[in-house]
């Protein structure tokens, strides 16, 4: 046990002090610092360090929007995290599967649509979401018709949380929401029917 | 008709082998439950960890269709910290949710603490839907400042009345109930409903872990510095909390029969809980009654897809007994509670109505956390008389007790590793060395007065004794907890 917990903890703290030599690089993107200079602060300097890299970046993008996250985007792009996470789908550990995933949902590239939507029949259930999330978060209205068939295939108690993301589209989300909820009356107990209605701003006679 | 001469010594010897024999069975099937549990436990916690890299709390918590929440907090004398408790949940982390503080009838200045803190005001316009029943109201007060503060004044009626007159006035389809001197951490809402919403079946409850924060720095409603406590009756207490919640209910809630929630923590489906007629007054164990009569309804209406969950990292902080004669208080009334809840629930016994409840988790209490403690003091006190009279071995004793020794700390073990691998373990080696040190120490003396006050809490159940007694508080919100 306690060689674990050596092993853990020198580990954490190894990558603590890694991470703390990237950390200017987001700095610099908040101070709308081009995505080259950003890209050098970034570069992973020793063999090991791109985990550590992508991390620091995902993380700080999880709570980021506008230039400073566009200017990380960009970076991840040409620093090859984005590839990284699309081989990672092919990955047999389904929690490297989950973590792929849910970094393109954050770093959205433009390849990352077609080749979840090819990993998406195959995953578990809880992969299955982490997907649909990712989804969502690239915006994509292409996937609407698909995430809607999706339903047909979840189980009911999962469908409000598809409600959820498909709210993430916007107007084209709206309406495929209202759709989905004609379709699987009974999976929506009254308060979630209440809380959707509500936040689409629409009454009973339009959703029934 | 002639009897059958039986010699004393033959007699004695008769009864010690049938002790050691059932003591024996006793023993294996225990900690065979605990080995099995405790490796469910394991699989589940790493696997959980894993996944809460790429959870998406933060897209739980922020989406507007996450289900709102109703945290419930009844409060009886609780001047000392009501206010700080309060500010600390009114700062959490989750898009939607109220807070309902139930005054139940103190004789202190909680009411006024609320008051003055928040700028409370008579509501008369929120009325409750009169769906349980409880003790009269006094007041109803909103907050000028906070607009999803809600405080209620109400006649004494003890904590499961005054949690049935906030479940009454509660508009969220899922309620919290937190205990009046805890510390919640802030992403505890988001990460307490996440099973809820990603969930293949419906989620009826789901429990956090407790973890004890006395010794641990507290500042402004947060725990800013985890530190061990210098007592070793709350050390102790540490290492039991691990092994109780991140073996204990991690494994029960894989297989879904968990039975305890525990009210310092957990989260309800509101509706669900009224049609099982909130919370009983009739026993000290409303935490767990709740539970069980949850998993009772659903089996009754046929509905076997749902579940009862626990997940080990929406972190809970509380301050926990540091004299032995609070704790022997708490103690003998969870074994009341426990005794009530059984016995009220004795048809789920062998059920097999009740799927792995009635199968497993109803007997396993039962026999082991409700009565067991009788079979095995008994066992212990019958085992040293056969010792004394030479009917038993001496190097078989030092064996068993032993292989008890090992078997109990091995476990202790195990939870201590778990709390290792949740969020917010304590960081230092020092901590760590002393948790494995009182793992080892609770084996001579700790394990053997918490079932010394099971056994009392077995004779207040028989005699039928109420009420919860008092708890001491020194109170979280102080610079440094006491220790």
């Amino acid at each position: 046990m306690a060689l674990f917990r050596a092993y853990h903890r020198t580990r954490a703290h190894y990558r603590e002090r890694r991470a703390a030599l990237y950390r200017p690089g987001i700095e610099a993107a908040l101070m709308e610092e081009p995505a080259d200079a950003v890209c050098a602060i970034l570069r992973p300097r020793r063999w090991g360090d791109a985990d550590i890299v992508q991390e620091v970046m995902v993380e700080a993008m999880r709570h980021l929007e506008g230039g400073a996250f566009e200017t990380l985007r960009q970076a991840a792009l040409r620093l090859g995290l984005s590839e990284r996470a699309l081989r990672d789908l092919r990955a047999r550990d389904r929690h490297r599967r989950g973590r792929a995933l849910d970094r393109l949902g954050v770093l959205r590239p433009a390849e990352a649509v077609p080749a979840i939507l090819s990993v998406l029949d195959e995953q578990p259930l809880e992969l299955k979401l982490v997907a649909l999330r990712a989804l969502a978060a690239l915006g994509d209205h292409t996937v609407l018709p698909r995430l809607v068939r999706e339903a047909d295939a979840l189980p009911p108690p999962l469908l409000p949380r598809l409600i959820s993301l498909l709210l993430e589209f916007d107007a084209p989300g709206r309406r495929a929401a209202v759709d989905l909820i004609n379709r699987h009356p009974r999976a929506f107990p009254p308060s979630a029917v209440r809380d959707i209605l509500r936040h689409l701003s629409v009454d009973f006679g339009t959703a029934r | 008709m002639i009897l059958p001469h039986v010699s004393l010594a033959g007699w004695w010897a008769g009864v010690g082998e049938r002790v050691e024999i059932s003591l024996i069975w006793y023993f294996f099937l225990l900690n065979g439950i605990y080995v099995v549990l405790s490796l469910i436990a394991f699989r589940d916690v790493y696997s959980h960890l894993l996944r809460s890299i790429y959870g998406g709390y933060e897209q739980i918590a922020r989406s507007p269709l996450t289900p709102a929440i109703s945290v419930l907090v009844p409060a009886y004398n609780e001047e000392v910290g009501i206010a700080l408790t309060v500010t600390n949940l009114l700062h959490l982390d989750y898009m939607r949710y109220e807070v309902i503080v139930v005054d139940d009838g103190s004789t202190d200045r909680t009411l006024d603490e609320l008051k003055k803190a928040f700028q409370l005001e008579p509501d008369d316009d929120r009325a409750g839907e009169e769906s349980l029943r409880h003790a009269p109201l006094r007041g109803v007060y909103r907050s000028r400042r906070h607009h999803n503060l809600l405080v209620l004044a109400k006649e004494n009626g003890g904590k499961a009345d005054a949690l049935n007159a906030a479940l009454d006035y509660a508009q969220y389809p899922y309620f919290s109930t937190i205990d009046a001197d805890v510390v919640l951490e802030p992403d505890a809402l988001q990460r307490v409903i996440q099973p809820i919403v990603e969930s293949d079946r419906r989620v009826v409850a789901v429990g956090g872990i407790i973890r004890v924060a006395n010794g641990c720095r507290v500042e402004h409603g947060r725990v800013v510095d985890i530190e061990m406590p210098r007592r070793t009756l709350v050390l102790l207490q540490i290492v039991e909390y691990f092994r109780a919640f991140l073996c204990g209910r991690t494994g029960f809630s894989r297989l879904n029969c968990l039975m305890i929630i525990s009210g310092a923590f957990g989260v309800f489906d509101r509706d669900l809980a009224i049609e099982a007629g909130g919370y009983s007054v009739d026993t000290v164990g409303e935490d767990m009654d709740l539970v069980t009569r949850l998993h009772a309804l659903m089996r009754e209406r046929g509905e076997r897809d749902y579940a009862v969950r626990f997940v080990p990292d929406p972190v809970c902080w509380t301050e926990v007994p540091s004299n032995l004669r609070v704790l022997a208080r708490q103690r003998r009334r969870w074994q009341r509670g426990l005794l009530e809840v059984l016995s009220a629930r004795s048809e789920m016994l062998f059920n097999p109505r009740y799927g792995a409840l009635g199968l497993f988790a109803y007997p396993f209490f039962w026999l082991f956390e409700g009565w067991g403690v009788v079979l095995e003091l008994l066992g212990y006190a019958v085992f040293a008389a056969l010792w004394m009279r030479g009917a038993v071995q001496s190097d078989y004793v030092i064996a068993f007790l032993f292989v008890a020794f090992l078997c109990g700390t091995t476990l202790s073990l195990c939870g201590i590793l778990l709390g290792e691998m949740t969020p917010r373990s304590y960081p230092k080696m020092r901590h760590w060395l002393t948790m494995m040190f009182f793992a080892v120490v609770e084996n001579f003396g700790y394990r053997q007065l918490t079932s010394l006050l099971r056994l009392l809490g077995i004779f207040d159940f028989l005699r039928g004794r109420r009420g919860w007694g008092r708890m001491e508080r020194q109170g979280l919100h102080h610079r440094e907890a006491a220790a």
